[in-house]
């Protein structure tokens, strides 16, 4: 059988094609079915910050601060505040919230190299296991919020945890939730549709901080109303 | 032995004369001797307290005219003399603004930004205390400080 020059490179060129698509192929299927939502997961707990009630007080602040024995330097959750805007004497401040989003896909999951940083598979809360972490910071560069700190007491990394450790084992709300006399804060089961929290999501026009890079955080804001458009 | 008795007894009343001097000696001579407390009002007035505080200097020269306002008929008839507290009949605009007169809303917004945000809303004396020696505000703490903000905006 007499094969051609042209006959060859063809079939080369066929074949090289073939594989290419395949793998890409396979990569989009893989990141679909992870995407895909695991609707057997009955407990998802996420947390909304009403920007329009916060009152910048930092009573969140100080009450993570005693519960979680945040040392002082560093800071599970921040508010963050930007203004003033109008005129004397009728201005306004915002406030947001900084803290853990406890994304859905989270980069700071993927990097750990340890497996210290992971997603607790009953209750999405995104934690981190102080044993396992050896303070590379991998995370804390990953992380698109910022929220990430090496504690400087346990030395490993540490954020937010939705009280996990402490107020969610006693059956309690947050800390934060529980001080915030605005009742700005609320934190609840998403999954869970009678629970303050998805009435709070059906009823308030919210958003979610850098939605773009595909993380789906479960931090959800309220965003201020009144006053001026900030751009 | 005589010397030695001498000497206990000398001790103690030299201890208690160190101990009441060292006590207030700038405090017990200013409170009497500033210019603010010789004023008329303090005829009556000396029931609600002697000024100690900064806007008492006599560098300052103030007056309590100067931020309660002229007496006019005060006491005899109604009078427009200022009182400054929450559940004052005084305005809380007129209440603040004999604040600002010296203080300027800038630098207050300086030191600190919830001055923006309660400027026409609330009055200063619901926060501030002029009249003691040390304004407690001033060194209050994080968590008596959001304490505080609780006191008003708690949701019932």
């Amino acid at each position: 059988m007499d094969i051609s020059k042209r006959h060859f490179l063809t079939s080369c060129g066929t074949l090289l094609a073939g594989i290419s698509i395949y793998t890409v192929a396979k990569e989009l299927a893989q990141t679909e079915a992870e995407l895909g939502v695991d609707q057997t997961q009955t407990i998802k707990y996420a947390m909304v910050h009403d920007e329009n009630l916060c009152i910048g007080c930092n009573a969140c602040e100080q009450a993570c601060r005693e519960v979680n024995d945040v040392p002082v330097g560093v800071s599970r959750v921040v508010i963050k505040r930007t203004g003033p805007f109008g005129e004397y004497p009728d201005q306004s401040y915002r406030f947001s919230r900084l803290s853990c989003q406890h994304c859905e896909n989270a980069p700071c999951v993927t990097v750990c190299p340890t497996g210290a940083a992971y997603i607790d598979s009953e209750t999405g809360i995104v934690g981190v296991n102080a044993d396992m972490c050896v303070g590379c910071q991998y995370c804390i560069a990953a992380c698109p919020y910022q929220v990430r700190f090496i504690n400087p007491v346990t030395k490993a990394a540490d954020k937010c945890d939705f009280c996990k450790e402490t107020r969610l084992k006693q059956g309690k709300q947050p800390a934060c939730v529980e001080a915030c006399p605005t009742h700005a804060l609320v934190f609840g089961n998403i999954r869970d549709p009678d629970s303050e929290l998805v009435k709070t999501l059906k009823t308030k026009p919210t958003y979610r901080a850098k939605m773009d890079l595909g993380t789906r955080p479960k931090l959800f804001h309220v965003s201020t109303i009144n006053r001026e458009i900030v751009l | 032995m005589c010397r030695l008795s001498r000497f206990w007894l000398l001790l103690p009343s030299f201890i208690c004369l160190v101990m009441v001097g060292a006590s207030s000696p700038v405090h017990a001579q200013s409170t009497e001797s500033l210019a603010i407390n010789q004023n008329s009002c303090m005829k009556c007035h000396k029931r609600n307290g002697a000024m100690l505080g900064l806007h008492g200097n006599s560098a300052l020269a103030i007056q309590c005219q100067y931020c309660h306002g002229q007496r006019g008929k005060h006491p005899k008839k109604g009078s427009n003399i200022r009182r400054f507290s929450s559940d004052s009949t005084t305005s809380v605009t007129e209440q603040s603004g004999a604040c600002l007169e010296c203080h300027d809303h800038e630098t207050l917004a300086m030191a600190d930004w919830t001055h923006n945000v309660h400027a026409d809303r609330v009055n200063c004396a619901s926060c501030h205390q002029l009249h003691v020696e040390y304004d407690p505000i001033i060194r209050i703490s994080a968590k008596e400080r959001s304490q505080l903000c609780r006191g008003c905006h708690l949701d019932k």
